[in-house]
């Protein structure tokens, strides 16, 4: 008798059901596409106070008195650089002596767009140049004016602002005053229009 | 008069709260519908967004500019920056392999050979992702640091007091995170050839 009752209450209000599902469907997008949005404390709100603006900060070695983001790895040393290529393009030098190093650029989003890892037993340096999103002429490239460009191997990214992360092994005490020197000798400079 | 009156005020009391009962549940099936699966599928994925091998979860597109909705708002509401997972794989395990929740109280031992991966490390931090304070100073252990035993596989204890060989403190932080790093050579689709028989155990010793 009950489920008779219940099979004709939801016959009865079928359409009402149904369009509560679509609406839950349409929150249920909503909800997620804003969520990164809205959650206050994303990974680059919370750096951007720490990492300067085009400029690398060697962060000290992660402990729990230390730690800006939730699970950052113990083992691993990490320098930081925050830019933004709303004033011109950023050229980005970095070098990754082996293996376990690796460069990192994030949005702001925390979308991991560009990665290159160091390799086994030999030197990897990297040049790379940001440069900004809008279609914009920045200017002859020292080649097109007969000069010798300062960087090999330079690669062109079209990007807004973010984060660069360089990510090094911790190897213990007897290597981090090498590792420490690596990590200070990466560069993100600003190239104003 | 007076009780066609009445009758006609109880009528139209109980089609109102008819009405307000039917809003009501309309109103639950679309927030608990609609907030209520965004929040899971963000918080704990689904077989779309993760790989579950026996206790370990990884998250299949973590930081990968192509990934999809939930795992973006997964990593920006836990507040941390993963490496891509085309290069690292980052597993979590939040129980041990019985299914229990892993506890500062209690004692495990995870056990296994990671022989094919080029590097590994397994930290322990509280279920906010917070390392454990210690006097030994140690929240970690590589394939570089970790004690071997024969055969090339390791066994890490998991304790509150010092134990003999690798030792990870807990501590009185509660709820626990184990979260394994590998490194591998990886083909873009070698992501489901690695299966949970290949993964460490996480066995619970004893309980306080």
């Amino acid at each position: 008798m009950q489920m008779s009752t219940l099979t004709g209450w939801l016959s009865s209000r079928a359409r009402v059901l149904l369009i509560a599902v679509i609406l839950a469907a349409i929150l249920h997008i909503v909800a997620t596409l804003i969520a990164p949005r809205i959650a206050g404390g994303t990974p680059f709100a919370k750096l951007s106070p720490v990492a300067p603006l085009h400029k690398f900060l060697v962060l000290p070695p992660v402990t729990p008195q230390n730690q800006p983001l939730a699970f950052m790895a113990p083992d691993v040393r990490y320098a930081m650089c925050r830019y933004n290529t709303a004033q011109g393009p950023v050229s980005v030098s970095v070098r990754l002596p082996g293996r376990g190093w690796a460069l990192a650029l994030y949005t702001p989003e925390g979308d991991n767009f560009y990665t290159a890892l160091g390799q086994d037993g030999q030197l990897t340096d990297i040049s790379l140049q940001l440069t900004p999103v809008a279609d914009r002429f920045l200017g002859l490239t020292p080649e097109a004016r007969g000069m010798a460009s300062e960087t090999t191997a330079t690669l062109d990214i079209a990007t807004g602002s973010g984060l660069i992360v360089v990510r090094a092994p911790d190897l213990g005490l007897a290597y981090r005053a090498d590792t420490e020197a690596t990590l200070q000798r990466a560069t993100c400079t600003p190239h104003p229009f | 008069m007076f009780w066609l009156s009445l009758h006609k005020l109880k009528r139209s009391f109980l089609t109102a709260s008819a009405r307000v009962i039917e809003a009501a549940i309309v109103a639950t099936i679309i927030l608990a519908g609609g907030l209520g699966s965004s929040w899971y599928m963000v918080e704990a994925g689904s077989r779309l967004t993760t790989a579950k091998l026996g206790p370990w979860i990884s998250w299949t597109a973590a930081a990968r500019p192509d990934a999809d909705p939930y795992t973006r708002a997964h990593f920006v509401k836990a507040g941390t920056l993963p490496v891509s997972a085309q290069i690292q794989r980052t597993l979590v395990a939040r129980t041990d392999q019985n299914g229990d929740r892993l506890h500062s109280s209690c004692e495990y031992i995870v056990e296994g050979a990671l022989p094919k991966v080029e590097w590994w490390s397994l930290a322990i931090f509280d279920e906010r992702g917070r390392l454990i304070p210690n006097e030994a100073d140690r929240y970690t252990f590589t394939g570089q640091t970790v004690a071997l035993a024969h055969a090339g596989n390791f066994a890490v204890t998991l304790a509150r007091e010092a134990r003999p060989g690798n030792w990870l403190p807990t501590g009185g932080a509660g709820r626990l995170a184990l979260v394994l790093n590998i490194a591998e050579n990886r083909t873009p689709d070698s992501t489901a050839k690695i299966n949970a028989a290949q993964m460490p155990t996480i066995r619970k010793i004893k309980c306080r």
